[in-house]
């Protein structure tokens, strides 16, 4: 090929390229484009906890300096404004699909917006509860039903209806999932374990995603060897300078096992 | 961390007794970087007893033993079963391991029967 003819061809391909890039290039958030605008969301939230955390970490420093009570931001994280954008959003979607996933980030990153999240969990629940979109927000659940003690029973409702009711097999496991967990994770007596464990079980016989049955897989093994009463597993790992032992090198003695971190 | 100064008295108290102390530090032993910071907060705060490094097993023990939040403690006894999970106040972490200690130095000076299953 001649330097002409491949000056030319690169003449040529260079827009074609540029409009290629173009398109790759994620559009600004506007009003016609949901995915863009909760991206865009995610965000600017992302980057007001992270200044926010900087600022919480200075301050918290400052007080332990000088010996005085911590200021209130370090309980006010900055979610308000991010959980009204996203109920505006969810509104101008009502009824839709793409309304699934602003609800989901109310219920997700709330802090003390109660009633946002009590009125998302309701509107997922009257107009989604069937969407198979509905799939994605359900791990999110867990979280403001353990945070928020008056949405439980809005939360334990929807779950119920998508566990029992849905046509879509992957949904229907991860409801159940979701429903073990927080199960599992409020259970005072046998009775309330025992039904974490059901639901846990089932999500096996149900899901078609091998992920969720890993996920149930790995909750059930906390029933079965770490409650109160089970035989610890064995755990054969390396300590700190490098030498291999064995938690079961120390039967015969009681064992203080203490996951810690430098806080 | 706040634990340490209790748990240094605790591991000084019974130190005759059959009870040990074991760590599980979940903050990035895997690195060189890690282990040197971690040895060095050992030194700090002249912490005696053994760690696991979390993440010379995979999955880490940490998410084997499903450990959510820190700290995290269980309280294994000297047949090597869960007796206590969670408890973390000064006074009845020690009423707990000193019931339980007590229970271990009765079995060792039993006669030996068939073991328990």
């Amino acid at each position: 090929m001649s330097r002409a003819v491949l000056a030319a061809s690169l003449l040529l391909l260079t827009p074609a390229l540029a409009i290629a890039q173009a398109s790759d290039v994620k559009p600004a958030a506007t009003q016609q484009d949901p995915e863009a605008a909760y991206k865009e969301l995610v965000k600017a939230y992302n980057k007001a906890i992270s200044d926010w955390r900087g600022e919480v970490d200075a301050a918290v420093k400052k007080a332990q300096a000088e010996g005085t009570e911590f200021p209130p931001i370090v309980n006010n994280a900055p979610t308000k404004e991010f959980v009204t954008r996203a109920q505006e959003l969810a509104a101008e979607y009502a009824g839709k699909d793409e309304a699934i996933q602003f609800l989901g980030f109310v219920c997700k990153y709330a802090s003390k917006e109660i009633n946002a999240v009590k009125k998302a969990v309701q509107t997922l629940a009257a107009d989604h509860a069937t969407s198979p979109a509905i799939r994605k927000v359900l791990p999110y659940l867990a979280g403001p039903a353990m945070r928020f003690g008056v949405v439980t029973d809005p939360v334990k409702g929807l779950l119920d209806e998508v566990a029992e009711k849905h046509t879509d097999a992957d949904c229907k496991a991860q409801a159940l999932l979701t429903r073990g967990t927080l199960r599992l994770q409020t259970a005072t007596n046998d009775e309330q374990r025992k039904a974490a464990e059901e639901d846990l079980r089932k999500v096996a016989t149900v899901a078609k995603d091998q992920d969720l049955t890993a996920q149930a897989k790995d909750a059930l093994f906390e029933i079965e060897n770490l409650q109160v009463g089970c035989t610890a597993p064995d755990i054969v790992a390396k300590d700190t300078d490098g030498v291999a032992f064995k938690l079961s090198d120390y039967r015969g003695k009681v064992v203080l096992l203490d996951f810690w971190g430098f806080w | 961390m706040a634990m340490i100064p209790h748990e240094r008295s605790l591991v000084q108290k019974w130190k005759d007794k059959p009870f040990a102390l074991i760590g599980v530090n979940s903050d990035g032993t895997d690195t060189e970087e890690g282990l040197a910071k971690f040895r060095e907060k050992v030194k700090e705060a002249s912490m005696t007893w053994r760690s696991f490094r979390n993440e010379s097993t995979d999955p880490t023990i940490s998410e084997t033993w499903r450990v959510q939040g820190w700290p995290m403690l269980y309280y294994i006894d000297h047949e090597g079963v869960i007796r206590h999970k969670d408890v973390t106040k000064e006074d009845e972490m020690e009423k707990a391991l000193g019931e339980m200690i007590a229970a271990a130095e009765k079995a060792a000076a039993a006669p030996k029967t068939a073991p328990k299953k």
